[in-house]
């Protein structure tokens, strides 16, 4: 079997990738993966075992070939084509498209493939995802805070694969372990002292905490812990690593700009525990085994992007506007502020205890903080947890109950999942809910119980379609009026997400569904119209369900009138047949 | 060939002209050869052909030399182009070339009696939908060459004996380039329709056109007015809008690349643009079309064009002579018969438009004082500045708003007489020494109105006086005529119907922009060098190799000179279905290209 994986994105990205590869390497025995990456990450993609074929892309350079006078449209066009021709040297059985832009989605489409995932474009040149895990991650960067995955499981289950608690993973060659041994000793650093490594810089700015403040962690960890300090960077990031390094003096090693990717990794290995903004670095971080302390700052959301694995520490403003849009321009980022110095550094001693076998009572410090503990749920998702918090929010329950609605319409077997999902804890801390958020739950449900109606209302009029088309093709009349109440009924929906944002993620990848309908003639039209309604039903009759249980859960049981718009099949896992 | 069978062959290819092409076959019979054109048995024995002292093809071997010839000019041809022979010949090397070439090519011969011989030795029956003839004795018959690049392929016998006519051809060669072409209209005024009048010209020409629409920017100049009455101020202000502007127009100058830029009177191009332009390779031109005597500014904007367009000539050539600008040239106003035109008018437009006299325009001074000694007629005044005259107030309609062409053209098409008077800020009625045309005068023929103008020494180089048109030296003669007139319509009717004819025939803005390109072509234009983003077609389709699929994608664009990805993209346009690989391909540069903006 020949499998393709295009990610001509960040390095992050590419790191990222490893469970799936590793999956696709145990799901289909003997296939040969060859991966598609942008050139400069070439040098980490031959630290990824499973990788057979690399072939890579100078998408920056192509670009600015593009722009140059001596580049012609024929030498451009030329360009591509004997790219496509590299890559076509191969038939593949299957393509998965991790790089959700529109030039990759036509790359896609230009490359031969028996089953493709991911976003390509169709014959007349529209944008098309294909897999609903794809379809998921388009539509969550519009709802993020109610996104409860990781973009590495929304990889691998794009490939089918995923759910074996399997970490990111770079094998470093060893000659480049060697090497790092020589760095650190020409530094001054023996053997077995404790090591932080500090990445301060970061893709975007907003995702940056701020120097300064690196740079008074770095002191109290040189002076109260006795550690050393790496501080890792690219060329651009220079500056950084001097200020630091001048405020830490002689406990830190400014090592910006100095390091190969391979090298990096290799460092990174060597450190007790990173102190990181969300970054390339960090994924490295993780997948070589070192425990990573993220400040999640800015646009960057650790529940999207974290780091991915067992036991590593996420820090994150408490503060309602995390995460911000990506379109932001935030004029005071508070977030940067609200993380203090004194906060990390209770953090980086707790997981310095953790690794020696003490417990940690830190929580006092973290002030303006909220920390969290990376871990791997019973569907082998992966989770963040509080470390310590008394509270829940509305967010927090919506985010659990999304955690169970999308594998369980994603994955098709929703039954099974939910009364597995159930027989487990349910993803929200067993407290007593207060009153005002009880109250807004049950709005919520209204609101869900609406949102159904709307949904059978839908299945309803797209199967008349159906039928009208069937027995009298001539009642144009009738097909017209149904057309006009499609969408009407269409806009009452999306009233239905806008009105109550904990709901948008339903109603949002039901617009996508509808915009994606593939299919001119009438007929097929109205079975994917009917199909879409089916699904909207689906989703919103397990979302209230969950809801349901939850304001049960915290000890107040409502109606019975959950679930009646779900058909017979459905009843039986919408029935309380478990007592919670 | 034996004389027999040289007369069959030509009976034979004489029917099949006559069913191809009934006007060649006209020709073609009418001629016979004159007494020094002789046919003779070369060496080979093939025929050859002298005329007086030219010999037209080898005497030794016509055919292999016609071999030679076909070899030399496909070595240089970039297999692309439409291939243009000049000169037929006897037909030797026209078949050497049919024989080698799959596409069609056309054949340019200036003399029928030429053409007539060839007949007696080429198998034309062989020929159809491949060679096309022309018979163009003089330039006029040359008439428009196919679009898009031509390759030409002289008969260098024939060439030695028309060098004239076939100078002419290589400028025609040049002319039906698709050149792109960037309008820059004014912010407001008289010239803004003109502006589009050039701009639809150009486009039916078959240019590639831009128009850089400076109205735009026409509500910030009248808040100028709004914001301070102090002049001194509104001067400033005008001045950093005309900057921005032409700023603006520089913007659209870098986005798509013209081969030119062809500014009207009052566009808002300063001379730090205009120099730009000129350092980057950028022809420009100019359309003055304002009188040099009352608006000087010509001598600041004259230098900094390229080419520049005038409505007179005469005493304003000597003096833009003196400025030193060199490629000036008179091109005179027209109508353009697509907007101008004759229309049936509906019931409200007949009540609000009709009168027996009226006129359209701004009120100058002397056309106050003129119309002040018409009001014991029905008479209706259209247009701005006419307030502040007691006697016209009602005279004036719609409060003296200004008049949209839509309703110009109702007017002219409504009124039994409708008057011309040519500006002027200091004469009491007609100006003695007016001379050119302002646009109106063209424009009431074009919509087959009847018009009485004021004398021009301009008016019988373009209609015949009196037949196509009726002037006035003073306000009694135009009484008197304006009385005549009301009382003949027969005859109104037969004047304007003529000047109309001729306005369609002679006066239209494509006939004058036809003129300008002559000009510029004349005058060297070659358009601007390929520059980045923007390559010549026929480059692109070298490097893509003729018979390659990129190649043959590309030769879509066949018609057009130049090509960047926005136009390949423009073109692709989605949901047509279907997308191809190249298309797909050039979709995903555009991305990359869009990206990095």
């Amino acid at each position: 079997m020949e499998i393709i994986v295009i990610n001509l994105t960040r390095m992050g990205d590419v790191v990222q990738s490893t469970p799936l590869l590793a999956g696709l390497k145990g799901r289909y025995k003997g296939c040969r993966i060859t991966y598609l990456a942008n050139k400069p990450y070439a040098e980490i993609c031959k630290a990824i075992p499973f990788i057979d074929n690399l072939l890579t892309f100078d998408m920056e350079g192509y670009q600015s070939s593009l722009l140059s006078d001596k580049t012609t449209l024929v030498g451009g066009y030329r360009a591509l084509e004997n790219f496509l021709k590299e890559i076509d040297k191969r038939e593949y059985d299957l393509l998965i498209n991790l790089t959700p832009s529109r030039t990759c989605a036509i790359l896609t489409s230009l490359i031969r493939a028996g089953e493709v995932r991911g976003m390509t474009i169709d014959k007349e040149g529209h944008r098309v995802i294909k897999g609903q895990w794809m379809r998921y991650l388009s539509t969550s960067v519009f709802n993020r805070p109610l996104n409860p995955f990781n973009l590495v499981d929304m990889y691998s289950r794009t490939g089918g694969v995923g759910g074996e608690g399997q970490g990111l993973r770079l094998d470093v060659p060893p000659p480049y372990d060697e090497r790092a041994a020589r760095l650190l000793e020409e530094a001054g650093i023996e053997d077995g002292g404790m090591i932080v490594g500090f990445q301060p810089g970061a893709s975007k700015d907003h995702k940056r905490w701020s120097v300064q403040q690196f740079a008074v962690l770095g002191k109290m960890v040189a002076d109260r812990l006795g550690a050393r300090v790496l501080i890792f960077g690219s060329e651009g990031e220079k500056a950084l690593g001097r200020e630091i390094k001048g405020v830490v003096g002689d406990g830190a090693v400014d090592l910006v700009g100095k390091t190969t990717l391979m090298e990096l990794a290799a460092l990174l290995k060597m450190c007790t525990v990173l102190v990181t903004n969300d970054s390339g670095t960090m994924h490295i971080a993780a997948a070589v085994g070192t425990k990573v302390i993220e400040l999640s700052l800015g646009a960057a959301y650790f529940r999207e992007t974290g780091p991915y694995g067992e036991g590593h520490i996420v820090v994150e403003a408490d503060i309602p506007c995390h995460p911000c849009g990506f379109h932001i321009e935030c004029g005071e980022m508070l977030c940067r502020e609200y993380i203090t110095p004194e906060s990390v550094y209770g953090v980086v001693e707790m997981v310095i205890d953790y690794a020696d076998g003490r417990s940690a009572g830190k929580a006092d410090s973290w002030k303006g903080s909220k920390v969290y503990r990376s871990g791997f749920d019973a569907e082998g998702f992966m989770e963040y947890t509080p470390v310590a918090t008394d509270t829940v929010s509305k967010r927090e329950i919506f985010l659990g109950i999304y955690k169970m609605v999308w594998p369980a319409v994603f994955e098709g077997h929703g039954v099974d999942y939910l009364r597995r999902a159930y027989g487990e804890a349910f993803g929200m801390p067993p407290v007593e809910l207060p009153k005002e958020l009880k109250a807004a739950l049950f709005e919520d449900i209204v609101s869900a119980k609406r949102l159904i109606e709307l949904a059978e209302d839908g299945v309803a009029k797209a199967k008349e379609v159906e039928s009208v088309f069937m027995n009298s093709p001539d009642n144009l009349k009738r097909l017209n009026e149904l057309d006009e109440e499609i969408l009407l009924l269409d806009s009452e929906i999306e009233k239905v997400g806008f009105l109550v944002p904990e709901l948008k993620p339903l109603t949002d990848i039901f617009k996508y569904g509808k915009e994606g309908l593939e299919g001119c003639d009438i007929l097929s039209l109205a079975r994917g119209t009917c199909a879409l309604y089916g699904d909207l039903r689906t989703q919103g009759a397990i979302l209230l369900d969950l809801l349901e249980r939850a304001v049960c859960f915290a000890g107040d049981c409502c109606g019975d009138g959950y679930g009646d718009a779900v058909s017979m099949e459905d009843k039986s896992f919408v029935s309380r047949t478990r007592p919670i | 060939m034996k004389e027999e069978a040289r007369s069959a062959l030509l009976a034979k290819n004489l029917g099949i002209l006559r069913d191809l092409d009934r006007d060649l076959w006209d020709m073609i019979s009418a001629v016979g050869p004159g007494p020094d054109y002789q046919v003779f048995p070369s060496r080979s024995g093939a025929p050859t052909l002298k005329i007086g002292e030219s010999t037209m093809h080898s005497s030794y071997d016509p055919e292999e030399e016609s071999e030679r010839w076909v070899e030399h000019h496909l070595s240089q041809w970039d297999g692309f182009s439409t291939p243009l022979v000049f000169g037929v010949g006897l037909g030797y090397h026209v078949s050497a070339l049919a024989r080698r070439l799959d596409s069609a090519f056309l054949v340019v011969e200036p003399d029928p009696a030429v053409f007539r011989l060839a007949l007696e030795l080429i198998d034309l029956s062989g020929l159809i939908g491949k060679a096309s003839f022309l018979i163009a004795r003089r330039e006029r018959d040359i008439g428009r060459l196919p679009r898009g690049p031509v390759f030409l392929m002289p008969h260098h016998s024939t060439v030695n004996l028309n060098r004239d006519l076939y100078v002419k051809m290589e400028m025609r060669v040049r002319l039906s380039e698709r050149y792109t072409i960037l309008v820059a209209g004014p912010i407001y005024g008289g010239s803004l329709p003109v502006a589009r009048y050039v701009v639809s010209a150009l486009d039916r020409l078959g240019y590639e056109v831009e128009f850089a629409d400076c109205s735009r920017f026409g509500e910030a100049l009248q808040a100028v007015d709004e914001f301070t009455s102090d002049n001194s101020h509104r001067g400033k202000l005008r001045e950093i809008l005309t900057g921005f502007a032409s700023e603006a127009i520089m913007a659209r100058v870098v986005e798509c690349k013209p081969d030119l830029v062809f500014a009207l009177a009052q566009a808002p191009l300063t001379g730090g643009v205009l120099s730009r332009l000129r350092s980057n390779g950028i022809p420009t031109a100019f359309w003055f079309v304002e009188d040099f005597r009352s608006m000087g500014y010509w001598r600041e904007v004259a230098p900094f064009y390229d080419y520049f367009f005038t409505i007179q000539d005469g005493e304003f050539f000597e003096a833009l002579k003196d400025l030193g600008v060199k490629n000036h040239h008179y091109l005179p106003m027209a109508a353009s018969p697509d907007i101008h035109r004759p229309m049936k008018l509906k019931e409200d437009e007949v009540d609000e438009f009709s009168s027996d006299l009226s006129f359209v325009g701004a009120g100058y001074y002397n056309r106050r004082r003129f119309f002040s000694h018409l009001v014991d007629l029905d008479m209706k005044i259209w247009g701005n500045e006419w307030v502040g005259i007691p006697s016209l107030a009602p005279f004036i309609q719609r409060q003296g708003a200004r008049i949209s062409t839509h309703d110009t053209v109702r007017i002219f098409n409504a009124s039994k007489i409708n008057m011309n008077l040519h500006s002027s800020k200091q004469h009491e009625g007609v100006n003695p020494y007016g001379d050119f045309l302002n646009p109106r005068t063209f424009e009431i023929a074009a919509c087959g109105g009847f018009q009485l103008v004021d004398r021009r020494s301009h008016l019988s180089r373009f209609f015949d006086i009196g037949e196509e048109i009726v002037c006035f030296e003073s306000l009694d003669e135009a009484r008197n005529k304006i009385g005549h007139y009301l009382e003949h319509a027969e005859e109104r009717e037969e004047i304007a119907a003529r000047a109309r004819k001729r306005v369609v025939k002679e006066h239209t803005y494509e006939k004058r922009m036809e003129e300008a390109m002559s000009f510029l072509v004349e005058r060297g234009f070659e358009g601007s060098p390929s520059v980045p983003g923007r390559s010549m077609l026929k480059d692109l389709i070298k490097e893509a190799g003729v018979d390659t699929e990129l190649g043959a994608y590309l030769a879509r664009f066949k018609g057009r000179r130049s090509l960047t990805l926005t136009d390949i993209v423009d073109d692709i346009g989605m949901g047509k279905g279907g997308l191809s690989r190249s298309e797909a391909i050039f979709l995903m540069m555009s991305e990359f290209m869009q990206k990095k903006a």
